[in-house]
C-alpha cells in the first residue's frame, strides 16, 4: 500500500475505528493499530479496504473482549474506563456523554449497524458483509437503533 | 430466506447529522510508527526475491553449522575413555654383589687383534710396511700386486676369538696367540700357495 493512501486512511477512519472497537474491547487504539499494521503487511490491497479494515478491528476486538470477559463483566470496565466515546461538544444540541450513555445502552448487534452507518460511512451491503448479516437485517437494525437513541435522548423528530 | 434491499441513496435526516457531527474520542494510534511500517515494507516489496532471502539463508546455515560442530564436540566427548597417567615405581629387588673381574687390561694389551676397526693411520702404516718388504714398485701397485698380496696377508693373519664359555668368565675375550709368527717367508708362501702356476722355485723365495 502507498504510504500516501496509507496516511489518508489513517487521518480519515482511525477515529471512527477506535469508536467501532470501543463497543466490545478497552484496547481499541492497540487493536485499531494491528488491523492498519495487518493492512500494511498485505501483498495486495483489499479491494474495500475501509470494510475489510472493520472486518479485522471487529475480529480483533471481539477476540479480546472474549478474554477480557474471564475478569469482569463488559459493562462494568467500559462504564468505569470508558466514559466518553466522544470529543466534548460546544453549542450541539447534542451532548457528547449523553450519546455515549445512549450508545452503550441500546443492543449491541444495533449499536454496531449504527456506529458503521453514521460514523464508518459504510454501505449496508458492506456492514452485512461485516457482520455476516443480509442486507435487509442489517438496515432493520439500524431503523431499531436510531429509534432507540432517539428515545433515550429526547429526540422527538422523526426518521425519515 | 434472507432478503436483499437495494439500498438507494438517500439524505440523512436531522437527527442522523446531528449524531454524524460528533467526533469520535480518539488516543494512542500511533501515526509515525504506522507510517515508518509503510515505507519499510514498500521498501522490502522493492528489492529482489533471491536478496530477502540472503538474511535467512546465512541465518540457517549458521545455525546449521553451529549445530555440527556441537555434535562432533559432544560425539568426541562421550567417545574419549577416561586416561589414568600411573607412574609405576620399579619393585624393589636384591642387587647381588658384582664380582670385579681381575684387570684385563695388560692381557689385552699384548694380544691386540686386528680387525677392520684399525684405524685408518695404522693400516696406512703397515701397507707401507709390507710394499717395503716387497720391493713392489708403482708398476706392481698399478698392476694390482699389491692388493691381492695385502688382501690375503690380511685374511690369513685374521685371527678368531676365543668363545665366550660361561658369563661368569672374564667379559673381555683373550685373543689367541698365533702358532707361528707371520713371517715374510710365510706370507709368501701363502701368496703363492693362492697363485695357481706360479713358480715355487724362484727368486722370491
Amino acid at each position: 500500500m502507498d504510504p500516501d493512501e496509507l496516511g489518508q486512511l489513517i487521518d480519515v477512519h482511525s477515529a471512527a475505528l477506535e469508536l467501532y472497537a470501543r463497543q466490545w474491547c478497552d484496547d481499541a487504539p492497540d487493536v485499531v493499530q494491528t488491523a492498519f499494521v495487518r493492512l500494511i503487511e498485505q501483498e495486495q490491497t483489499p479491494t474495500s479496504t475501509v470494510a475489510w479494515l472493520y472486518r479485522v478491528v471487529r475480529n480483533a476486538a471481539l477476540m479480546q473482549r472474549r478474554s477480557d470477559r474471564r475478569r469482569q463483566s463488559l459493562e462494568a470496565r467500559v462504564s468505569q474506563m470508558s466514559p466518553q466515546w466522544f470529543v466534548p461538544s460546544m453549542g450541539e444540541c447534542l451532548d457528547s456523554e449523553s450519546a455515549t450513555h445512549a450508545l452503550q445502552e441500546i443492543s449491541e448487534e444495533c449499536r454496531e449497524v449504527v456506529i458503521a452507518r453514521i460514523w464508518g460511512k459504510l454501505t449496508f451491503d458492506e456492514i452485512s458483509e461485516i457482520t455476516n448479516t443480509s442486507s435487509s437485517t442489517a438496515h432493520r437494525r439500524y431503523l431499531e437503533g436510531l429509534d432507540l437513541l432517539r428515545k433515550k435522548l429526547g429526540v422527538s423528530c422523526q426518521n425519515e | 430466506m434472507s432478503e436483499r434491499i437495494t439500498e438507494t441513496p438517500r439524505e440523512p435526516d436531522e437527527f442522523e447529522q446531528t449524531l454524524g457531527r460528533l467526533q469520535p474520542q480518539t488516543s494512542g494510534i500511533s501515526r509515525e510508527r504506522l507510517m515508518f511500517l509503510a515505507g519499510q515494507q514498500a521498501a522490502r516489496r522493492q528489492l529482489p526475491s533471491h536478496r530477502q532471502r540472503v538474511w535467512p539463508l546465512a541465518t540457517a546455515a549458521s545455525w546449521l553449522i553451529t549445530a555440527t560442530i556441537a555434535g562432533l564436540w559432544l560425539q568426541s566427548q562421550q567417545g574419549e575413555p577416561d586416561v589414568q597417567i600411573a607412574k609405576q615405581e620399579p619393585a624393589p629387588a636384591v642387587v647381588p654383589e658384582v664380582i670385579e673381574p681381575p684387570p684385563a687390561a695388560t692381557i689385552a694389551e699384548s694380544h691386540v687383534t686386528p680387525t677392520d676397526d684399525t684405524p685408518a693411520t695404522p693400516q696406512r702404516e703397515f701397507d707401507s710396511h709390507w710394499r717395503d718388504a716387497f720391493s713392489l714398485g708403482d708398476d706392481d701397485l698399478l698392476s694390482g700386486r699389491f692388493s691381492r698380496v695385502t688382501a690375503i696377508g690380511v685374511r690369513r693373519l685374521r685371527l678368531p676369538l676365543r668363545p665366550i664359555a660361561s658369563e661368569n668368565d672374564s667379559p673381555i675375550a683373550t685373543a689367541t696367540v698365533p702358532d707361528s709368527p707371520a713371517t715374510y717367508r710365510h706370507l709368501m708362501q701363502l701368496y703363492l700357495n693362492d697363485q695357481p702356476g706360479f713358480e715355487t722355485e724362484g727368486d722370491l723365495l
